[in-house]
């Protein structure tokens, strides 16, 4: 009992039995511990950046938005990096057929990152298609630190994202996986330039009426030519390690009984024959839906030298309003969608229409 | 693996469970095992010299007790007085001849690993005065971690042996523990085997208290680290860096912040390394006891750095003092000026020197550091040589000594100098060090801190006022601790809620305003490099 005492501190004898004591004792430390914890994950989101340039955190929105969504209620779920978010509207889709999608995306993303994004929105959602964007298959360095930042700073901890910064792939620092877990380690310096917005956007789930879509409506024309599909080169391949985390990818549709489709958006300054050829070859052979938009340009409409914002790389509002009509007849004719327009449960999403179309005001 | 990483926050925790879970005769070997690790990971295949030392040191205080044992079996053999005599005057040298080379070895590593450039270029300087053609090529030796402590730690234990304050260890793993003990290998405090050896070898129950006390004070080190020194030193390292640029004020200003800087710092580093030990029930020796509130530099040099000081006092003052030359030399003062103040003064003085002398080199190999050490020995010096004559003043003027308003002006007084002794120590060179003293006087107004200075080198109004409230906190508690207060004890004592909110806010205004991670540069332990 004397040990008991020793062990217990400024407990009083009397009051608790000795083996009650050290239960009160680890109790007592696990409580302190797991409030420790909540007070890190309630604190770190307010140190994130929010909103101003993309080196301040521009992305936040998309995540966030993503979150705020009612449970089940996404028809469609895109993910992958910029090319997705700069070039399919949800809202879009949504004024033309009525079904419900988002962009679950963010920029430089890689494709294991785009796994545990699936994983993740599957967690939320039933939706009945995926689509993934295909380029990053292509692409097997790990995320720049930057990059990373925008996903995983803003995805709230869950078991997928502590999967996702401690897979060996991403190469973490056992500093950095701390710093995404709990951004507050690495934003701890903006203490002194918190703002009103900072709070608001801390913890509560941002709603973005755009979906995911980032709207920009700059235009720099691509001057190339249009033969860029003609063009080889062979670096391009699907490294063993893009590989293995496509099939993931696949494995987890299956599993889920969803549809899998591969996409790539017109990009003449990324896309070329190699990409093509080796994309379909996977496709086919893994029997996966592969849509590649480089073939259709001159179907959807697109005008190089007015529907791009940066010379070929990426969709602006023009050019993504073409891409996003293109792919909602695609996915309205192949994978049956429902219309929930006359719906009062999807009350939001006109709502959110509203807002949206006040942002394109073209 | 620097202290104020995760990875060190990490290491702690495993070490600490695994110590709790292992047997009780296998604790010790936990900690043993962990050092070499820490150690390993931070300096690889220097850790041949920590082995060199602890196997020199360990055989050597078995090779002392074993003369001793030789000798008095023998003259328990003998009856002859005389003989006896012989023997244990041979034995005596022997094993002064024997701990001399033990010393000699292993402060000659340290000496060459650390001094042999800056003995170089004096030497090479010299060679230049006299037109001699030599000239000796530097190297480049790195350090290997810690080693200035370590030395001094693994030396004391030899010596001790040889003057029979305790029995030589057999269990060499006890050595090698007692030398490498990870939380203190970095930055001390440099331990005595007789006070820590015995406690990290016997085993330690787990208790509560020592677990969330070493906890707190490991918090508390982090908070002085790195929300106070750290934030100082954004400051301090821009105006030494370009002093010229800067004037009077400013130059007071950064003098004044790097005290507080290498304060916060190193005795944050001494609360971290005693809270780690205090977690498995160990308890290390205090390194600092509020040096600010010292009313003289002697007594600054007692509460600062307090084990360095001691150990200066028992291997370098004691055995200089009693030597043979200082017995001449008091004789010899006691002739010239008889029974007089100057003429205990003198043999005093003259062993303090080399204390000075080894405080300055110790702290590296520099001119600096030599001037630095100096500084304080001719402070004390002059202190002494006056004491006489100040105390017939103050009789005279019937000042009430014992008065607080005294003892403030005596505490201020060793601040200043206190202050002039931290500008040398910063200081690049000691050129610099007097640039920088003249330049306090070229006076331009208070205004010139805040025209550009504090502000147009990355400080925010917002830092600076987190750096006063730091410095006003960890003044309150020194203050608190001056007056007897146990800390931790009193907290104890309070109701849950107010503890826990105590202790998530130092744990999150370490977090939040700490200087490390992307937005600062990352910043080392400046007592780290000696």
């Amino acid at each position: 009992m004397r040990q008991v005492t020793l062990f217990m501190d400024n407990f009083s004898e009397k009051t608790v039995g000795g083996e009650m004591k050290k239960l009160v004792i680890v109790m007592r430390a696990l409580i302190f511990f797991m409030v420790g914890i909540l007070l890190f994950l309630f604190l770190s989101p307010l140190f994130v950046p929010k909103t101003g340039n993309s080196k301040k955190g521009f992305y936040r929105a998309i995540i966030q938005g993503f979150y705020d969504e009612p449970e089940n209620s996404l028809d469609a779920i895109f993910i992958g990096e910029s090319s997705i978010y700069k070039s399919i509207s949800p809202i879009e889709m949504w004024k033309e057929h009525g079904f419900t999608s988002y962009d679950f995306a963010s920029p430089g993303q890689k494709i294991w990152d785009s796994y545990y994004c699936m994983k993740e929105a599957l967690k939320y959602q039933k939706p009945k298609v995926i689509i993934l964007n295909a380029d990053q298959a292509f692409d097997a360095k790990p995320l720049s630190k930057f990059f990373k930042s925008h996903l995983y700073d803003n995805m709230p901890l869950s078991m997928n994202k502590i999967e996702a910064v401690m897979d060996p792939v991403q190469k973490n620092t056992t500093e950095e996986i701390a710093s995404y877990l709990f951004p507050i380690f690495k934003y701890h310096s903006r203490w002194s330039e918190l703002d009103e917005e900072d709070f608001k956007m801390a913890n509560e789930n941002y709603h973005y009426a755009k979906k995911g879509y980032v709207l920009i409506k700059k235009k720099k024309a691509y001057k190339g030519n249009n033969n860029y599909l003609q063009k080889e080169d062979k670096n391009n391949k699907i490294t063993p390690e893009s590989e293995e985390y496509l099939l993931k990818i696949k494995e987890l549709c299956q599993e889920n009984g969803i549809p899998l489709l591969l996409l790539e958006m017109p990009a003449p300054k990324v896309w070329n024959k190699t990409k093509q050829q080796e994309m379909t070859k996977w496709a086919v052979k893994n029997n996966v839906a592969f849509l590649d938009l480089n073939k259709v340009v001159s179907e959807m409409g697109i005008d190089w030298k007015t529907d791009t914002s940066d010379k070929g790389i990426h969709m602006n509002i023009y050019g993504a309003k073409k891409v996003t009509k293109y792919v909602g007849n695609y996915l309205k004719e192949n994978y049956s969608l429902p219309d929930h327009r006359n719906n009062p449960n999807y009350q939001q999403w006109k709502q959110d229409q509203e807002e949206y179309e006040k942002a394109c005001n073209i | 693996m620097s202290i104020n990483s995760l990875y060190f926050v990490a290491f702690v925790a495993i070490v600490c469970i695994l110590y709790y879970i292992f047997p009780k005769k296998a604790k010790w070997v936990v900690l043993l095992i962990a050092s070499y690790i820490y150690y390993f990971l931070a300096s690889n295949k220097l850790i041949v010299f920590l082995l060199f030392t602890t196997v020199s040191i360990y055989l050597t205080a078995l090779l002392l007790g074993r003369i001793d044992n030789k000798a008095k079996d023998k003259c328990k053999e003998i009856e002859e007085k005389e003989l006896k005599k012989k023997i244990k005057h041979r034995a005596k040298t022997k094993k002064k001849w024997v701990v001399f080379l033990a010393v000699l070895i292993n402060f000659g590593f340290l000496a060459c690993l650390k001094y042999f450039n800056f003995i170089a270029g004096n030497l090479n300087g010299l060679f230049a005065l006299c037109h001699f053609q030599i000239e000796i090529p530097f190297q480049k030796f790195i350090l290997p971690l810690g080693i200035s402590y370590y030395t001094l730690q693994a030396v004391s234990y030899v010596i001790d042996v040889y003057r029979g304050k305790y029995e030589p260890d057999k269990n060499i793993g006890r050595v090698a523990l007692f030398v490498s003990f990870f939380p203190q290998i970095v930055e001390g405090p440099i331990g005595r085997y007789e006070h820590l050896a015995h406690q990290l070898y016997v085993p330690h129950k787990f208790q509560y208290k020592n677990l969330k006390f070493g906890i707190q004070l490991m918090l508390w080190g982090y908070f002085k680290k790195m929300v106070i020194a750290d934030r100082a030193g954004l400051f301090v390292n821009e105006v030494f860096a370009h002093y010229a640029n800067y004037t009077g004020i400013t130059i007071i200003f950064a003098i004044i912040l790097y005290t507080v800087q290498i304060y916060a710092e190193f005795s944050g580093c001494m609360d971290i390394v005693r809270g780690t030990a205090q977690m498995m029930g160990i308890e290390m020796a205090e390194n600092f006891k509020r040096p600010f509130f010292s009313t003289s530099v002697q007594e600054f040099w007692r509460r600062w750095h307090i084990t360095l000081g001691a150990w200066l006092k028992d291997y370098i003052f004691y055995p200089i003092s009693f030597s043979k030359f200082t017995m001449h030399l008091t004789n010899g003062a006691k002739k010239i000026f008889k029974n007089t103040y100057l003429s205990k003064l003198i043999p005093a003085a003259f062993a303090l020197f080399f204390v000075w002398l080894g405080n300055g080199i110790w702290h590296g190999a520099s001119w600096k550091y030599i001037f630095y050490g100096l500084y304080y020995y001719i402070i004390m010096m002059i202190g002494m040589l006056l004491e006489p004559l100040s105390n017939k003043i103050l009789n005279l003027l019937r000042v009430n000594t014992k008065a607080f308003s005294y003892r403030l002006w005596q505490m201020f007084r060793t601040t200043i100098i206190v202050f002039i002794g931290m500008m040398i120590f910063r200081s690049h060179r000691l050129l610099d060090a007097w640039k920088m003293f003249c330049s306090i006087f070229t006076w331009q107004g208070i205004g010139s801190l805040f025209d550009g200075s504090l502000f147009n080198i990355g400080y925010i109004p917002h830092d600076f006022i987190v750096l006063i409230v730091g410095i006003i906190l960890m003044f309150v508690v020194g203050l608190l601790q001056e007056k007897g207060y146990h800390i931790r004890e009193t907290i104890a004592k309070q109701n849950l809620p107010f503890r826990w909110l105590l202790y998530y806010a130092i744990l999150f205004a370490i977090i939040i305003f700490g200087v490390y991670g992307p937005g600062y540069a990352a910043s080392d332990f400046i007592y780290g490099q000696f």
